[in-house]
């Protein structure tokens, strides 16, 4: 029996081994052609455009990465079943990296190296991309992260990493427009911060917010923390509930954290004096399935509305398409999609698939219509021009919307 | 190709490093850490503002966070082996330990800039570098053990009470075991963050930690070889089993237990790696084969 066991774990090991070394992308279970019943019969399939996709994958929160790879599938097979990008067909190549930080460097040089992709998706969160600039530079290989940190297209001088082009909008955007929606609009003049303490984009998100609520003549009169994966809050609620504030800014990165604590405020009797802001980081259809009525009233910024007309429909289609998943069509995954719209754009204009034709595609785009809405293109730091928040109001378990809103209004 | 395999070259030997400052503390002294990954976010931070505030070289820099981290380690190790701390309480207080190091870095901004991290750190860590660093360590650490400290360590592993009679100082050793451990791991600490470019508190996680003591159990306590080669298959599992996506963590998980299970004493038990052992084991082997051979020709 041992020996049987030891010759399975021989064989696990030299087949993995086997899958490591292998240089060809086609018997890749990672990688998806797509082709598509209604695949041209023209499209080039022998020397494909090859998309890398960097995924949280696994573990808790698999279901950012699970369902982005999802919907990047469908558009690629949309992509394929029109002729692909400049004849050729397109594939898409993805690596989990959650199981440490030097995951994404370990995936970006096997995509870059082994996989030899054109260009890479991801990775959505900013301490996993913060990383990679250097890498993709070296290789001349274009990156567009979904994440939000200031840092991952800009290094601490300054200067812009040339080849790191940001697809979704920064941190520091998303909470001023909280700030200033909250203060002018909704005339809230005193406000609680409730932040994951080591996580560097809801760190980051709460700082913002602070400075800019400060700066229009609000007052923060509490800021608690809390650890990833926490589930009980009911200390900080106390904390929090003796400062009265109006509403509590909570710029989670995953939305568990919040419908835990909205089910216990709502538990602890403070619904009706303490409300959520919140962000679209955590703004997800599952989480006011999970919350419930414990989230009315919370106001959320968000760069879509995921009712909207424009959207539903596609919510509607992904949940029957990819009911296996068991999870809805977040912002994230769109942002993914916007990532490769861009890519298919600069790869059209520039009619080539080399690194530095797409970066300077992508540096003088005039405006992508994006499937988020809108037309973007990046500015000189390779941030997004174009994103439009959204304001939400949750209602009896619905995001209701309250219109656009931007800081110049 | 060359960067793939010299990333995934880099962290085996970065983990190497830290396995083996664990290795003598777990492996041989026998007490059980489950927050070692502490001393590795000490000397990461030690060393970066070395280098980037005081312009350290790449050398000194990663020397001064092993130092730093040793310090550490003395003031820790101090309270807990003088009170007999030992077995799951020990490592219980390094869990705490660890915990309190992250949570204490989140919330320190100036020069290290809380828990936004610090980014744009030189990438120093070349393969051939960390390899040779992570060598020399390992070659350290095995004359460590044969030497006089060393049998002194499997003395206090085996039978404590029994050393202390002799005249072993328990509580001395302990410590200064401690303070090796917490040293390779301060330096390992530098190596990734020259390797990574950027740290943050989250950076040197629990996980972290409980993949450098499976490293340790895994390779066999009582060797330097076994751990030195269970972290460099750990540090490479995870990249072969990409074929498997999404399964690929719980097939690394699976593999740690059909292992533990078949080979609870380690993948070396208490023994060392060496061109002899292997040329004796094939002998062995081939007389095993001889002998059958033998039998069936009668």
């Amino acid at each position: 029996m041992k020996k049987l066991i030891s010759l399975v774990l021989a064989l696990v090991l030299a087949l993995s081994l086997v899958a490591c070394s292998n240089t060809s992308n086609t018997d890749n279970p990672g990688s998806n052609t797509s082709n598509g019943e209604n695949s041209s019969s023209e499209l080039d399939t022998t020397n494909p455009i090859k998309i890398g996709y960097l995924a949280w994958a696994s573990g808790a929160d698999a279901y950012m990465g699970l369902v982005a790879i999802a919907a990047l599938e469908d558009r690629i097979e949309e992509i394929n079943a029109n002729g692909g990008l400049l004849g050729r067909e397109v594939q898409l190549i993805w690596y989990d990296i959650s199981a440490d930080f030097s995951e994404s460097v370990n995936a970006t040089n096997k995509l870059i190296n082994q996989d030899q992709v054109d260009a890479i998706i991801g990775p959505d969160g900013s301490p996993f991309a913060i990383t990679l600039g250097g890498i993709v530079e070296e290789a001349q290989v274009p990156l567009l992260p979904n994440c939000g940190n200031a840092e991952v297209t800009v290094n601490d001088d300054g200067s812009t990493k040339p080849y790191v082009f940001r697809v979704a909008p920064q941190n520091a955007l998303t909470s001023i427009t909280m700030a200033h929606y909250a203060y002018n609009e909704m005339g809230v003049r005193k406000v609680a911060t409730l932040t994951e303490s080591t996580n560097i984009s809801t760190v980051e998100s709460a700082d913002e917010f602070v400075k800019e609520f400060e700066a229009l003549g609000g007052e923060i009169v509490a800021q608690e923390s809390y650890m990833l994966n926490d589930t009980e809050f009911r200390a900080q609620i106390t904390t929090i509930a003796q400062a009265e504030p109006e509403y509590v800014y909570m710029p989670a990165a995953a939305y568990k954290e919040v419908c835990n604590f909205a089910i216990q405020l709502s538990d602890m009797g403070y619904s009706d004096s303490i409300k959520i802001l919140g962000t679209d980081a955590w703004y997800n259809p599952d989480a006011l399935a999970v919350a419930g009525d414990a989230l009315d009233g919370c106001v959320v910024v968000s760069a879509l509305d995921m009712n909207s007309e424009n959207i539903a429909p596609m919510v509607e289609e992904f949940a029957e398409k990819h009911a296996d998943l068991n999870a809805s069509l977040h912002l994230y995954a769109l942002y993914a999609v916007n990532a490769l719209q861009f890519l298919e754009y600069a790869i059209t204009t520039a009619g080539s698939t080399d690194g530095p034709a797409i970066k300077q595609a992508l540096e003088e785009a005039t405006g992508v219509e994006m499937i988020t809405g809108g037309s973007w293109h990046f500015d000189e730091h390779h941030d997004p021009v174009g994103p439009e928040f959204t304001i939400l109001s949750i209602e009896e378990g619905e995001a209701v919307s309250l219109g656009v809103y931007s800081v110049e209004q | 190709m060359y960067q793939y395999l010299s990333g995934i070259l880099t962290i085996i030997a970065i983990n190497v490093t830290a396995v083996c400052g664990l290795t003598v503390l777990t492996g041989f002294t026998g007490l059980f850490s489950m927050g070692h990954a502490g001393f590795m976010s000490l000397g990461a931070y030690a060393s970066v503002i070395a280098m980037l505030y005081w312009n350290f070289p790449f050398i000194p820099a990663m020397v001064f966070g092993g130092l730093a981290a040793a310090l550490v380690g003395l003031i820790v190790g101090y309270p807990t082996m003088k009170g007999k701390m030992r077995g799951d309480t020990f490592a219980i207080a390094m869990l705490g330990f660890s915990e309190a190091v992250r949570l204490g870095l989140s919330n320190i901004y100036p020069y290290i800039n809380g828990a936004l991290g610090i980014s744009d750190i030189p990438r120093y860590s070349e393969a051939w570098l960390v390899t040779l660093i992570a060598a020399f360590c390992v070659y350290i650490t095995y004359r460590y053990t044969r030497s006089k400290h060393g049998r002194i360590a499997l003395s206090i592993r085996d039978e404590e009470t029994a050393a202390e009679l002799i005249g072993v100082n328990i509580t001395w050793e302990k410590i200064k075991n401690f303070m090796i451990s917490a040293f390779f791991c301060g330096m390992a600490g530098c190596m990734y963050a020259c390797y990574y470019t950027f740290i943050t508190p989250n950076t040197f996680s629990t996980t972290t930690s409980n993949n450098l003591l499976a490293a340790v159990v895994f390779g066999g306590m009582g060797s330097v070889t076994g751990p030195t080669i269970a972290a460099a298959i750990l540090a490479m599992l995870p990249e072969m089993l990409r074929f498997v996506q999404k399964w690929r963590l719980v097939l690394y998980g699976a593999v740690m237990i059909l292992v533990m299970l078949f080979r609870p004493e380690g993948l070396m038990g208490g023994r060392e790696f060496s061109i002899k052992g292997i040329v004796r084991w094939c002998c062995k082997i081939a007389a095993k084969v001889n002998r059958r051979g033998g039998e069936v020709s009668k």
